[in-house]
Order: structure tokens, then C-alpha cells, then sequence
């Protein structure tokens, strides 16, 4: 089947789906007891989809989602009770009741108005929000996002208050759009086009921008991630999702009422999530369906017996937290299983060769200059570097050794952009770097890998690849949710540039295999690997030989001289290993204390007494 | 001025309840890195202790029978241990399996403690959903004129209360072997275990300390308000903590500090015409901080190492 066939079939599927299934359901009489419940699990699989996306994806922890609900609900609530009112004032009130076509087409049209109205609430307030939020961590972000999500309830009480004297909103009769005629209709097609938005963003390339962050956002920086726009993104798409939700929640009950929405609510939508697993949309999505429906049975008990449903809900969710912390779907997904029963792999040999890939300037070999002028950083009292200077010419091999401490990492670090430098200045290609954020560094021509080394460690060795090509990437995130030509066609070329990559540092053969699990060796080489991917000018390497042996040393040595060859490349070495430093190295500049002592070639700086004490701690008179 | 001096007084009294809890939020996370949810819930159910103890001991359960000092004594003695037992249980049978899952998954089994707690409590056959009435004490006197101006018994009693276990916990921090344990372990895990430190033990002792803290706060506003109810930590567990990231979490006079903040923040908002914002302004103060000092008044931030 063609690519666009099964767009337009997915598309029919999206919206036709929802809207037979609601004409089935009236034709065949299902009850509405019945219909609500299919109704409440949209609403539950919608909040989990944005959730899975924010929390699972991009590791943000927001414990103020219900917040954005109450958005969607309070704006499109009075937005089109006002509207209404304002329209049934001057025509007949009947015109949008009544059992005729047209009155149901009219009440879905004013349903698809209010919804957009309530999702472009939600765009602003999760811009508003998250701009400032999203640049804490961890528990931090929680607290912030839950203060938010209290403030909000706050003043939106305050305001029913004084223009309501009520704790609540309640919509007029006439905008009650969704009874009968479009409850599963309309809240399956939101659910729908929710999971579909969320699937196709997590499995494009740039959406794996977004478990990168999770992993490791300084490594995410370092392969020119902009991890502050990535997390936005996937905050206001979540949030969205959340609003058209509440939307849908207040034309259902015909009530805004802000005390729903808070921080209990915003755990009730985590909970399937982080049961279902929170890296799997799939998991996520039918923990939530299947959390609804059994809390619908749960309501069946006695009433006397209904005291115990919270307490066994908080019950399961400790024991199932305890016995499997990684969630009942860890991180796979449906498509993972279908994979798996057709046994297709996305390894396998590249499927383009060199030339067509240079052809189409994936691969291009560029080098470039670097310079540091005076390079000084102070931590405090501390100066770690002081007065470095280097000069890189095009195409040259550097080695920056010196002992443990001697400030070679904060170097790297300061022309990286991870550190600021207190003074002096990094330029490449007589352009200023300093001040520049790290992915913007990266995006400019330098690459790096860590000492400690820094992968994405739960995802694939391919995916590591194919996340730092994200940079150069044509088509963005909207390709990427609409499913365009180009979107496949660039995907195909990230995949098999990816490949070429990995077949080159002889990596191909455990592409499918998770990047933490690889022995150490080759995980040296996936840095090595996922920083050419990025088109660098300028490779950084941060002791790339640390805990090698002698024979994987050999290895390496040939392998930084084939990519020399191949990439043209300007390489920047921290070393300690002499055997490494001295058989690959142009020259040589050796730090102590901050210092630089020497710089030289090889030969040179075998024989300079400076770096002889610094190393061996003796003046070299002594020695002989 | 005939407004100030006595809401300042309330606002200190409110404050020192939120400074007990806020002392436990900061010990357990100097610890554990983990916000623990069920803090207030812990402080909610020394409440409770005392009552069912004055009860076991006689108290008819009527505002008129007062029990004796000696007895409120005993009271919050039994009530501190049930405490510690229960803070011991949940660090033992919730956290410790989760110590090395993400942290995301304690923050979530943090919350369901909170929840089974707070429903369990609101069984009619364990304490019942609506408030009840705690036993008033036998005081030498119930309150005196400074100046004019009223200052009840129970004030000074939080007051003086919270002074002293700051520094009693400030002395076993800074001045005992188990407080350079504790400060070992919250620097470095594996690092304090090659030293001889056994962490679970040390994480065990903290979970007891703050919830022996937390039940003392329970009482203390039990005498003080002379009612109860099962959702009464939700509220202060959240303002409690919102003090102890103010004050700087981790950071023992940092939580004082932050809880004499927000009780005296929060009288001073509730007294004026803008009392109807008063939870708004104290997420607003706990976002501003977060963004303009993350490490807390007297906290300090230590930076991700590259």
C-alpha cells in the first residue's frame, strides 16, 4: 500500500471511526450509562496520550496538567455559552435542538469552534507557564507546575466568586451540544487524533529529540539539541491535548467547575501513565482505558463499599509502582511487538554508499579553525584555567594533555558552551563562540564526546546516531505529525546515513541494541559516531582511550586517522595515554594547574624538562 | 497597631506548626532526594494518636472534660512513637525496594502513601470523614496580657516547642556521631557506605525523626485548634513544604526560617482584603524562589559536574 493510501485511510479512520461508532451506538440503542463510560475513557486515553508525551517522553514532570484542563473548560465554557446566548437572543432558540441534521451538523460545528478556542487558551497559558517552569528539574519542575496549577485554581474561584457568587460555572441548557448526538463522536476523534499527533511526533526523527532530553540533556546539548524548544514543544502539546479534554469535559456536564482540576486530579492522570510505563504511548494509553473502565465497575459495588475504592486505587498503585517500577509496558510499544511477530529489523547494511550520500551533503568533509584567546574560567576562588591560548589550523590534529586536574575538561567544557568562561574568547573561523548556547555551538561545527561517557543510554545504538542528525534536518515536527513525502523521504536518508555512520565504527552489527548495554569499547566509538553525526568542522574527543587495552588502542589510533582522512576534519585531543597522544598528534600543547607549560610537537614534548616534572614531579636535572 | 501585634503572634504560632513539618520535609530529603508526599499525612495521623489516646485514657469526648497536663503529656509521647513507628514502616515497605528505580517512581509511591492514608482515615470504622473535637487541657492559665494584648497558653507552648527541637535537631546534626552520618549520607551514598555507614539505618533514623516531629506539629494543633480531621495534611503538608523550599530544603534553620515565612505571610494576607489569593500568593512566593534562588534562602545550589 502506498504511503498516501494509508495516510487517507488513517485519516478516514480518525474521524470516520468515532463518528460510526456513535451512529452504531444510537442506531443499536446502547445505553447511555454505556456511551458515558466509552466517553470517560477518551477523556482518560486524551490526558494520557499529551501526558505520556511529557512525562514518558521528554522526562518533564508536571504534576499541574489538570490546570490545563480547567483552561480548555473555563475558555471554550463561556466562549460559547456567551456566543449562544448572543445568537439565540436574535433568532429562534430551537435552531440548535431538534433532531435534524442540520442542528447536529450546527451543534458540531460550534463544538469543533469552541474546542480550538479552548486549545489556543491552552497553547498561551502552557507558553506562559512552561517558559519559565521548564528550566527546573526533577522534583523542582513538579512543585512549580503544581503551585501553577494552584494558583490557577485559585484565581479562576476567586473569579466565579465575584461574577458568579458561585464556586462554579454553570453553561445555559441551549449549549448543550454533545448529549445524545456527539458524545462518543466527538470525544473519540479528539482521543484519536491525540494518540496519532504523540505517535508520529515519537517516532521521527526530530521527536526522538525528546527522549534524548530525557536521557541526558547536557549530551542532548552537545549533538545540537535545542532542549528548551523540545521540551516547550512536547509541554504544549500535552497541555493542549489536556485542554481539549476539559473541553470536552465541561460541554458534557455543562459545568466549569475549577475544583475539579486540581492537584488530585493531575495525580489521576499520572497514575495510568506511569503504571502503563512511562516511556510507552501504548502502555500509557490502555492503562488509562482500562483504569477507567475498572474504576466503572468499581462504582457497581455497594454504597457502602464504595469508601474502599480510593483506598484499593492507591493500594494497586504502591504494589504495582514496588513490583515493577518500569511500568507494566516498560518502554515498548505496539509497533515493537508487530516487529517482533514479523521479525523485521531496522538494522541491516547500509542501503546507500558513500558518494550518494555525499551527494546529497549528509556526509560532506569540512574542517574548520579554532582558536582560544586568553581563556581564563574561576570557579569561585579557584582559577581552573587561566590565559589559555591555542590555535587549531584547519585539518590539524591537537593533543591537550597534562596531569589530572590540570583544567584540560573545563577547556573543553568552555568551548563547548557548557561553561562560560570568566574571560578570553573562542572562535571559530574568526567567529566569537562565547556566550553561545551549547547546542548552538554544536550546530555551528563543533562536535564532542565525554569523558564520563554521556550516551542515550535506554535508546537504541541507532537511534543515538540518528537523534544528532536532527540538527540538519529538513522537515520539521510538523512534517513529522502529518506524515509528509518529504518527511519519509528524509527519513529514509537519516536512516541510512545513520547506518553509513555506524558501519564505519563498526557499530552496525548492534544497531538494534540499547546503547547502555554495549560493552565499554564500543560505546567509545558510538560517541565517537553519534558526534560525526552532527557534521562537525571541529571533533572534540575527551580521552577517548580511557580503559581500552592495548590492542583496542591500536584500533582506536587507526580509527581517528581514517576519520581525519575521510571527514577532513580538525581534531582536539585530550589524552592521557602517550602511545595514543604521541603516534596520532600534529603537536601537542600540555596544561598543569591551569597553565599552559609547552607546546610543541611530539618529539618536542618527549624532551621538554617542563612537562617531565609536571608528570613525573622532579626537575629533570635530578633524573639524570 | 492593634491589628499588627496579635496577627504577627498567630502568624509566628502557625508558622512554628509549619516549621515541625517543614524540619522533616528537609530532613528526609537531605537524605533521600525525595519529596515525601505522605509528610503530611504522617502529622495528620499523630493527630489522631492523641486523640484515640485520650480517649483510651478516659476522656469523654465533650468540651467541657479537660484532661490533665501530665496526661497531654503522656498523650503526645504515645502519639510521637506511633509516629516514628509509622514513619519507620513507610520508609521500610514503600521506599527502600524503590531506592534504586527513577525517582519518578518514589515521587508516585510517595503520592499513593498520601492517598491510602488520608482514605483509610476517612473510614467511619478508623477515624471517620468529618472533624472531631480534641481534648482541651488543664492549663495553669489559659492565657496572658502582655500590653494589652492576649497571648494564649498553646502560642507559646508551639513556640517555645519549635525553638527546641530546632536545636535539639541542629545538635544531633552538627554535634553527634549520628548527625555526621546523617550528613555523610546525604553528601554521597556510596561514599558513606565505604566509610562504615550504614545508609538504610540512617535513612530509617531520618523517616523517624521527621515523623516524631511531624506528630509533635499534630498535637500541638490539636491543642491549639481543638478540632481534627483526616484531610488536615494536605494543606499543611503543602504549606510545610513550600516552607522548607523557601527556607532551602536540606537546611534545618533554612525550614524554620521558611515556615515562620509563610504562617506569618499567610496571617498577615488572610487578615487584609486580599485574603482570598492567600494560597495563590503562597505558590507564587514558592515559584519565585524556585526561579530566583532554586537552593532556598539559605540553601545552596551545587552544580552538574561535565
Amino acid at each position: 500500500m502506498s504511503r498516501l493510501a494509508r495516510n487517507i485511510l488513517v485519516l478516514f479512520g480518525v474521524i470516520g471511526g468515532p463518528i460510526l461508532a456513535q451512529y452504531c451506538a444510537n442506531r443499536f440503542g446502547l445505553s447511555q450509562y454505556a456511551q458515558g463510560i466509552l466517553y470517560k475513557i477518551a477523556l482518560n486515553v486524551t490526558l494520557a496520550a499529551g501526558l505520556s508525551l511529557i512525562i514518558g517522553f521528554a522526562g518533564q514532570f508536571s504534576l499541574g496538567q489538570a490546570g490545563f484542563m480547567s483552561v480548555g473548560a473555563f475558555f471554550s465554557g463561556l466562549f460559547t455559552s456567551k456566543l449562544v446566548l448572543a445568537m439565540t437572543a436574535s433568532m429562534n432558540p430551537a435552531f440548535l435542538e431538534g433532531d435534524t441534521t442540520s442542528a447536529a451538523f450546527l451543534r458540531g460545528g460550534f463544538l469543533i469552534l469552541t474546542m480550538l478556542a479552548g486549545m489556543a487558551a491552552a497553547v498561551v497559558a502552557s507558553i506562559l507557564v512552561g517558559l519559565p517552569s521548564l528550566r527546573l528539574r526533577g522534583d523542582y519542575l513538579a512543585i512549580a507546575t503544581l503551585g501553577f496549577g494552584e494558583i490557577g485554581y485559585n484565581l479562576l474561584l476567586v473569579y466565579f466568586q465575584k461574577q458568579y457568587s458561585d464556586t462554579a460555572y454553570y453553561m445555559p441548557n441551549e449549549v448543550n451540544f454533545m448529549e445524545k448526538t456527539v458524545n462518543i463522536a466527538s470525544s473519540w476523534t479528539v482521543a484519536l487524533v491525540g494518540i496519532l499527533v504523540v505517535r508520529n511526533l515519537i517516532s521521527s526523527t526530530a521527536g526522538r529529540a525528546l527522549p534524548a532530553i530525557r536521557e541526558d540533556e547536557i549530551a542532548a546539548g552537545a549533538v545540537g539539541i535545542n532542549s528548551t524548544r523540545y521540551k516547550l514543544l512536547a509541554f504544549i502539546i500535552g497541555s493542549v491535548l489536556a485542554s481539549a479534554a476539559g473541553v470536552l469535559e465541561a460541554h458534557q456536564t455543562l459545568t466549569v467547575n475549577p475544583a475539579n482540576y486540581r492537584f488530585d486530579r493531575s495525580i489521576e492522570m499520572i497514575v495510568p501513565v506511569v503504571l502503563g510505563g512511562s516511556g510507552s504511548l501504548t502502555g500509557s494509553v490502555l492503562a488509562a482505558g482500562l483504569f477507567t473502565f475498572l474504576l466503572e465497575l468499581l462504582r457497581g459495588l455497594p454504597s457502602d463499599a464504595q469508601q474502599y475504592r480510593t483506598i484499593v486505587y492507591a493500594g494497586v498503585l504502591v504494589v504495582i509502582m514496588i513490583l515493577r517500577p518500569q511500568g507494566l509496558m516498560g518502554r515498548y510499544e505496539l509497533g515493537d511487538l508487530f516487529r517482533y511477530i514479523a521479525r523485521r529489523r531496522s538494522a541491516g547494511r547500509p542501503t546507500m554508499t558513500l558518494p550518494a550520500l555525499a551527494a546529497q551533503q549528509i556526509i560532506a568533509p569540512q574542517s574548520g579553525k579554532l582558536e582560544c584567546r586568553d581563556l581564563t574560567i574561576r570557579f569561585g576562588g579557584l582559577i581552573a584555567v587561566n590565559g589559555f591560548n591555542l590555535s587549531l589550523a584547519p585539518r590539524e590534529i591537537l593533543g591537550l594533555i597534562g596531569p589530572n586536574g590540570a583544567g584540560k575538561t573545563t577547556c573543553f567544557n568552555m568551548i563547548t558552551g557548557v561553561y562560560r568562561p570568566t574571560s578570553g574568547d573562542v572562535c571559530l573561523n574568526d567567529q566569537s563562540l562565547v556566550g553561545s548556547k551549547t547546542f548552538r555551538i554544536n550546530q555551528r561545527g563543533i562536535a564532542r564526546t565525554f569523558q564520563n561517557i554521556r550516551l542515550f543510554a535506554n535508546l537504541s545504538v541507532l537511534d543515538n546516531v540518528r537523534i544528532a542528525l536532527h540538527a540538519h534536518l529538513k522537515t520539521g515536527v510538523p512534517a513529522a505529525i502529518l506524515r509528509t513525502a518529504a518527511f519519509y523521504k528524509e527519513e529514509a536518508l537519516t536512516h541510512a546515513t545513520a547506518m553509513h555512520l555506524l558501519d564505519l565504527l563498526d557499530l552496525s552489527r548492534v544497531a538494534d541494541e540499547r546503547a547502555g548495554s554495549l560493552p565499554y569499547g564500543d560505546q567509545r566509538r558510538l560517541e565517537i559516531a553519534r558526534a560525526l553525526a552532527t557534521r562537525p568542522r571541529v571533533l572534540c574527543l575527551d580521552e577517548p582511550a580511557a580503559g581500552m587495552n592495548p590492542a583496542e588502542k591500536r584500533d582506536l589510533l587507526n580509527l581517528i586517522a581514517k576519520i581525519h582522512q575521510l571527514f577532513q576534519l580538525t581534531i582536539l585531543l585530550i589524552e592521557h595515554d602517550m602511545q595514543v597522544v604521541m603516534g596520532v598528534c600534529h603537536r601537542i600543547v600540555v596544561l598543569d594547574h591551569g597553565e599552559t607549560i609547552a607546546i610543541g610537537t611530539p618529539a618536542e614534548i618527549r624532551k621538554n624538562p617542563a612537562v617531565i616534572e609536571a608528570y613525573l614531579g622532579e626537575p629533570a636535572g635530578h633524573a639524570a | 497597631m492593634n491589628w499588627f501585634i496579635p496577627q504577627t503572634i498567630n502568624g509566628l504560632t502557625l508558622g512554628g506548626v509549619y516549621a515541625l513539618i517543614a524540619l522533616g520535609y528537609s530532613l528526609v530529603y537531605g537524605v533521600l532526594r525525595l519529596i515525601n508526599f505522605a509528610h503530611g499525612d504522617v502529622y495528620m495521623v499523630g493527630a489522631v494518636v492523641a486523640f484515640w489516646t485520650a480517649r483510651w485514657f478516659g476522656w469523654t469526648q465533650t468540651a467541657d472534660d479537660r484532661v490533665g497536663p501530665l496526661l497531654m503529656v503522656g498523650v503526645l509521647v504515645m502519639s510521637v512513637a506511633a509516629c516514628m513507628a509509622l514513619g519507620y514502616s513507610i520508609e521500610r515497605f514503600a521506599y527502600r525496594p524503590l531506592r534504586k528505580a527513577p525517582r519518578l517512581n518514589s515521587l508516585i509511591t510517595a503520592i499513593g502513601v498520601s492517598f491510602l492514608l488520608e482514605n483509610v482515615f476517612q473510614l467511619k470504622a478508623v477515624f471517620g470523614a468529618s472533624p472531631r473535637g480534641f481534648p482541651e487541657t488543664r492549663l495553669p492559665w489559659s492565657s496572658i496580657n502582655v500590653g494589652g494584648i492576649d497571648i494564649r497558653f498553646e502560642q507559646i507552648l508551639i513556640l517555645a516547642g519549635t525553638f527546641f527541637f530546632l536545636v535539639v535537631c541542629r545538635y544531633i546534626i552538627l554535634h553527634t556521631r549520628l548527625g555526621l552520618a546523617i550528613r555523610a549520607t546525604s553528601f554521597n551514598h556510596n561514599n558513606a557506605r565505604l566509610m562504615g555507614i550504614n545508609v538504610d539505618q540512617i535513612t530509617s533514623m531520618t523517616f523517624v525523626f521527621g515523623s516524631g516531629l511531624a506528630a509533635v506539629a499534630g498535637v500541638f494543633v490539636g491543642m491549639y485548634q481543638h478540632q481534627i480531621d483526616p484531610l488536615m495534611g494536605v494543606n499543611a503538608g503543602l504549606k510545610a513544604f513550600i516552607a522548607a523550599v523557601v527556607g532551602g530544603i536540606g537546611n534545618l534553620s533554612g525550614a524554620v526560617l521558611g515556615g515562620l515565612i509563610m504562617g506569618l505571610s499567610e496571617t498577615y494576607i488572610a487578615g487584609s482584603s486580599y485574603s482570598d489569593y492567600r494560597d495563590a500568593f503562597a505558590f507564587g512566593l514558592l515559584i519565585l524562589i524556585l526561579l530566583v534562588r532554586p537552593g532556598g534562602i539559605l540553601g545552596s545550589v551545587t552544580a552538574e559536574k561535565v
